[in-house]
């Protein structure tokens, strides 16, 4: 395997809850190669969103970081000081978020808001910067040039202000994209076009790409490695067509069961209960109290992640289908 | 905003640039100097040769009313750029700093509002003697609170906005963050208090004026030509204190209009 651009490991935060701190995340394991498209998955609150922002160093108070590494492009971003963190922001790993209207400059034209990018990081001004701009929308199939760069967020819709923003995130080249649920708040088909965008993104300029999502038809359309979280750790992590077609851990099956499916009944009770509060994690296992297939060992000790096929690491005691004697 | 609105909003601009284009154009539009006087002509009623009329040394008020716009709207302009400058500065920084900072500069700000606005600038002109200069610092002082609260509310809400993240998280340092993209979220509301606040300004510097902690008499402003009118009117010459009284509401008015429209108008949603 080639080394990883991205390598995330044993990544620990822990928000200051007095009287105590409640640990959001618990050992984080994630890789991400070059030009791949891995999809991190999980519910509400189980600690996606954190994970990208602890690796880019953008938790705010109480967060912090309280162990492991995170090392991109032979880099340790833990350790970096304010100033070199800043150029690996952008630069190295650029963010694109949720709501891309509001995360656009609400009284800048995106014309305005590329040149900004551009002058800053590239030190293009005037007619280059105007033609880069260009070049750009043209990139994330913006049609309109002249009329988009000329325009505020609030006059273009929310597909086109997401183009927009991966627009201004290309801007600065970076190597890793990180999407935190980049399509979640945009009609089906609008998602479809933008997943289609990154794909092409990625086969052409050889864009590595976090995908953040609750949405698992999104992880089969795009990615081609998924890591499944849980209450704050990966759980289960495999080849996404292996994963489809063969959930080891048993909250990745009870994932995939409650996707809505056309002509079955509605599996109301896919997983009973929900997502643990940081503070009150369950001892061992902490997806024991959901587990239809608990054991008392699950009760009592925490498993370790395994690797029980190539690139396939599970997280579980018992899991299915059983590859041989397992301890 | 409906087109009665934007009339509204254009009566106030009219006003507002009518009174601009006095105070541009006073040494040329201006009939007579207003500092000369002429006893023989003193205390004339509103007539073809003066049309405000005379004061009690023969001096034309017209003039004095044109060259008393060029120093109160001076006047406000200076005091509301003061404030807003020194106001919005503390404010920003209450805001994006937080914590003791934040605590510090708004209780600062507490004291100087929990003195009634007109006595506060009453008692530091009084303190720093009667002069334009003066004048000025004290309306600005006690106007600084206002902008301060306004811009510490603005940077606390635009500061958690997902673009103010976004800028930070393609690797804008903080003070860029501040200056490039909060502060232009911010104008909007500012420079409609600033346009509000300028009526208030004239308002005050005319007060002080008129009981004489502002500027000296004889200098033609408005609130000193009302105090040297005020004994006049009982005797029926009526046109001294009125025409700059008048001048006082136009003012006033044309600036809370435009003000009020403004709000609108700066809104790029609007476009």
């Amino acid at each position: 395997m080639t080394e990883p651009l991205l390598s995330v490991r044993g990544l620990t935060v822990e928000f200051d809850a007095p009287p105590g701190a409640a640990r959001v995340l618990t050992g984080v394991d994630l890789d991400v190669a070059p030009a791949e498209v891995v999809g991190l998955v999980g519910e509400s609150g189980c600690g996606k969103s954190v994970t990208a922002l602890a690796m880019l160093r953008l938790l705010r108070a109480p967060g912090r970081i309280t162990g492991g590494s995170v090392r991109f492009q032979r880099r340790e971003l833990t350790t970096l000081s304010e100033a070199e963190i800043r150029r690996v922001r952008g630069r190295g790993i650029a963010m694109i978020f949720q709501a891309p209207r509001e995360s656009l400059n609400p009284v800048l034209t995106i014309g305005q808001q590329l040149a900004l990018v551009l002058a800053r990081h590239d030190g293009l001004r005037g007619r280059r910067a105007r033609a880069r701009a260009e070049e750009l929308c043209a990139m994330v199939e913006l049609g309109d040039t002249r009329r988009i760069l000329g325009a505020y967020p609030h006059e273009l819709s929310g597909g086109m202000c997401q183009r927009a923003m991966i627009a201004l995130a290309l801007a600065c080249r970076p190597a890793l994209l990180v999407a935190d649920e980049a399509t979640t708040a945009l009609d089906v088909t609008v998602q479809l076009q933008i997943l289609l965008l990154l794909r092409r993104l990625r086969d052409s300029l050889g864009l590595a790409q976090l995908l953040i999502t609750h949405n698992l038809g999104v992880v089969a359309e795009a990615c081609q490695r998924v890591a499944v979280m849980y209450a704050g750790e990966i759980v289960e992590s495999a080849p996404a067509e292996q994963l489809f077609a063969a959930p080891w851990h048993p909250y990745t099956r009870r994932l995939l069961a409650a996707r809505p499916r056309i002509g079955a009944p509605p599996a109301g009770d896919a997983i009973p209960g929900s997502v643990p509060d940081p503070r009150r994690r369950p001892t061992g296992c902490p997806f024991h109290p959901r587990c239809y297939q608990a054991q008392p060992t699950c009760r009592e000790s925490h498993p370790a992640s395994e690797e029980l096929a190539p690139g396939r690491h599970v997280r579980c005691f018992y899991p299915e289908p059983a590859p041989g004697p397992h301890r | 905003m409906t087109r009665k609105g934007d009339a509204v909003t254009l009566t106030g601009l009219a006003m507002t640039l009518g009174l601009v284009v006095l105070a541009l154009l006073a040494p040329w539009i201006a009939p007579y100097d207003p500092y000369a006087t002429d006893p023989a002509r003193a205390l004339r009623p509103p007539s073809a040769a003066h049309p405000f009329g005379t004061g009690v040394f023969g001096e034309d008020i017209l003039a004095r009313v044109i060259w008393g716009a060029r120093l109160d709207l001076l006047i406000a302009a200076g005091a509301v750029g003061i404030a807003l400058v020194l106001g919005g500065a503390l404010g920003a920084g209450a805001g994006f700093l937080g914590g003791w900072s934040d605590e510090g500069i708004m209780r600062g700000m507490d004291v100087l509002q929990a003195f009634p606005n007109f006595i506060l600038a009453l008692g530091i002109a009084a303190a720093l003697g009667p002069s334009v200069p003066n004048l000025v610092l004290a309306i600005a002082l006690t106007n600084v609170p206002i902008y301060a609260r306004l811009m510490r509310s603005q940077v606390l809400t635009q500061r958690t906005a997902p673009y103010a993240l976004a800028a930070v998280g393609v690797g804008n340092p903080t003070a860029r963050v501040l200056f490039v993209h909060l502060l232009p979220n911010t104008w909007s509301p500012i420079l409609v208090q600033a346009t509000l606040q300028s009526g208030w300004a004239i308002l005050q510097a005319a007060g002080l004026s008129f009981i004489g902690l502002g500027v000296p008499v004889p200098t033609p402003e408005w609130g000193v030509m009302i105090g040297m009118g005020v004994q006049q009117v009982t005797a029926g010459q009526w046109w001294i204190a009125f025409f700059p009284g008048l001048a006082i509401m136009a003012a006033v008015i044309g600036l809370n209009l435009l003000g009020d429209g403004l709000q609108d108008w700066l809104d790029p949603r609007r476009k």
